[in-house]
């Protein structure tokens, strides 16, 4: 599974890629939207993972749009914003609450790959909420 | 019997009628000799005395009349029959001055005639009327007054919606004189109010009932182009409990406190994400801090959260709008250098950081400052780090120099450690910078380019 993670918090975004690589995951990261959008030009990514406010660029929510837009790429949202709105569901798969520990994380992804191969999607963290139905876009 | 009986021996063939008109008369009539007293006297002047005709006759003023009606009296009655030409008053007469009464008196024989109308109740009328009006008068100067100095808008409507008065503030906050509000509708001159203001006004109209509090957003030509809150209630005027013949309304502007709440939001909004943002990072230091011994993993990630905390603590206190630059590197390097008996050189402009920018580049500070603690001129007495910073061509970007000197010779680290990561990730994944770092015998030299990392002047 090839997953895009674009988070500008550098610590943080150290952090997943070394979850995620310890649970084999092919892990990209970007810092800002110019540097994701690159990425996604070249690599067929199964999910990005992206930080909802991004100090440089387009915000989280309108890379989310182009990702699925441009490269049928869908997103999974990190966030610690309480409030979101209410439209995201139309372009995001869901929505993880930060802060959120390695195993939060590695049980969002599998929940989200379920959901996007069609299977059970299995209990996830309790920071995840998931528009699975509301979104089919989605390589799996 | 005649009403009056003058001296006269014989009547005038007219003296039957006049002796009925006297009797009829609403006005009393007597008439006074020369040394006023009462020759003649009429029914009505008997009910205005409040004597009979034979109580009357042959009395005095003095005797009849309380002192100082009478000696009145008798003073214009003299000056008439001196003058010989009719004269028309008033006199308070009764025993507490409770009877008004209108004389006129004319020259009769070698005394004197008079007509009196009883005029109390006629000038208490008068008196009550006018007071009345004084109260009236006095009632709308304070209404008036209310209305001008209201820091209220105040307006009043007809039952065809149009504006009858406004007063200054509404004026004031609609940008259109109070002359030019007269005869016309909300909707004539500001458009965007009239969706929620009409509706509230017809029920005021057709129920009689009030609308009290009613927020109401739009734009007036007093600020055009800015929308503006205010809120309102509107209230029916009914004369004598009937229906409502028009409607007031006030209106108090809350544009201010509308921002102000909207600010608090925001603001507990980025508290909360900067919070949370905070445990994510003060998380991932946990997991990548990386030691050989228990002691020594817990100094590096208290450093770290130290550093994470003092950064939030400067944000606070400019209320997440950034923090100044002197401030973070002084409360940065200080203490470590005072620590070690090391002296500290800075010298820059005051520059404020960015918010997004405070956290990574205190962490990277300390990431520096920490190393130098351990193996540079911030580790031992004599020790001297001189940090320099000017702003680049954009007002957004610094750039940064430290050089360490006094220390132990520097040299290039052996491996990439976990500070030496982090100072790398937070300056150019983070801050999109970019770092030199020169191990010199002396000391470490380090040039910072940070784009971003400014706030500009408002």
């Amino acid at each position: 599974m090839q997953i895009l993670v674009v988070e500008d918090e550098a610590l943080v975004a150290q952090d997943i890629e070394a979850t995620l690589r310890s649970a084999g995951v092919e892990v990209y990261a970007a810092a800002g939207t110019d540097e994701a959008l690159s990425l996604a030009e070249r690599t067929e990514f199964d999910l990005a993972l992206l930080d909802v406010r991004l100090g440089y660029g387009e915000s989280g929510l309108m890379l989310a749009e182009m990702l699925l837009d441009r490269h049928a790429v869908p997103s999974l949202l990190l966030t610690g914003m309480g409030e979101l709105p209410d439209h995201i569901g139309a372009f995001a798969l869901g929505v993880l609450a930060k802060p959120f520990t390695p195993g939060d994380l590695v049980s969002a992804v599998q929940a989200v790959r379920a959901a996007l191969t069609g299977g059970p999607v299995p209990a996830g963290p309790a920071g995840l909420t998931l528009f699975t139905e509301r979104v089919t876009a989605g390589r799996g | 019997m005649p009403a009056i009986q003058p001296d006269a021996p014989s009547p005038r063939p007219d003296g039957e009628f006049a002796a009925a008109v006297l009797d009829h008369m609403a006005e009393g009539a007597f008439a006074l000799d020369h040394a006023w007293r009462f020759t003649a006297a009429n029914p009505a002047a008997e009910r205005v005395l409040g004597r009979q005709r034979g109580e009357l006759i042959g009395k005095t003023l003095a005797e009849v009349l309380p002192g100082v009606a009478a000696s009145s009296l008798e003073q214009r009655c003299r000056r008439i029959l001196a003058d010989g030409r009719d004269a028309t008053f008033e006199l308070e007469a009764g025993t507490a001055g409770d009877l008004r009464l209108k004389l006129r008196v004319f020259p009769l024989g070698d005394g004197v005639g008079v007509l009196m109308l009883d005029v109390t109740t006629h000038r208490r009328a008068e008196a009550d009327l006018g007071q009345a009006l004084r109260h009236r008068q006095e009632a709308l100067a304070w209404v008036d007054a209310l209305l001008e100095n209201s820091p209220i808008g105040l307006a009043f409507f007809d039952r065809q919606g149009r504006y009858l008065r406004v007063n200054g503030r509404m004026a004031e906050i609609n940008g259109i004189s109070t002359a030019d509000h007269v005869g016309r509708r909300v909707g004539d001159i500001l458009p965007s109010l009239a969706e929620t203001f009409d509706p509230a006004l017809r029920h005021v109209l057709s129920s009689s009932e009030p609308v009290p509090m009613l927020e109401i957003s739009g734009e007036t030509p007093a600020k055009p182009g800015q929308v503006r809150h205010w809120l309102t209630g509107l209230f029916p005027i009914r004369p004598m409990d009937g229906p409502a013949e028009s409607v007031g309304t006030y209106v108090l502007e809350i544009t201010d406190r509308k921002e102000a709440e909207e600010h608090a939001r925001l603001l507990m909004q980025e508290v909360d994400h900067r919070a949370k943002n905070a445990l994510a990072v003060a998380l991932a230091l946990l997991r990548l801090t990386r030691a050989d011994t228990q002691d020594a993993f817990a100094q590096a990630v208290e450093g770290r959260i130290g550093a994470l905390a003092r950064a939030h603590t400067l944000l606070a206190a400019r209320r997440w709008l950034g923090a100044d630059l002197r401030v973070l590197v002084t409360e940065t390097v200080n203490p470590l250098a005072m620590a070690a008996g090391a002296a500290v050189d800075l010298d820059g402009p005051d520059l404020t950081v960015s918010a997004d920018s405070v956290q990574p580049f205190a962490l990277a500070l300390h990431e520096m400052a920490n190393n130098a603690a351990r193996f540079g001129a911030l580790s031992r007495p004599g020790g001297r780090l001189s940090i320099r910073w000017r702003q680049g061509d954009d007002p957004k970007s610094v750039i940064l120099d430290w050089a360490e000197a006094g220390g132990p010779p520097a040299q290039v680290p052996a491996r990439r450690g976990v500070g030496l990561s982090l100072l790398d990730r937070n300056i150019r994944h983070q801050l999109r910078g970019t770092i030199t770092l020169d191990w010199q015998p002396e000391g470490l030299r380090a040039t910072l380019s940070l784009p971003r990392l400014i706030l500009p002047p408002a």
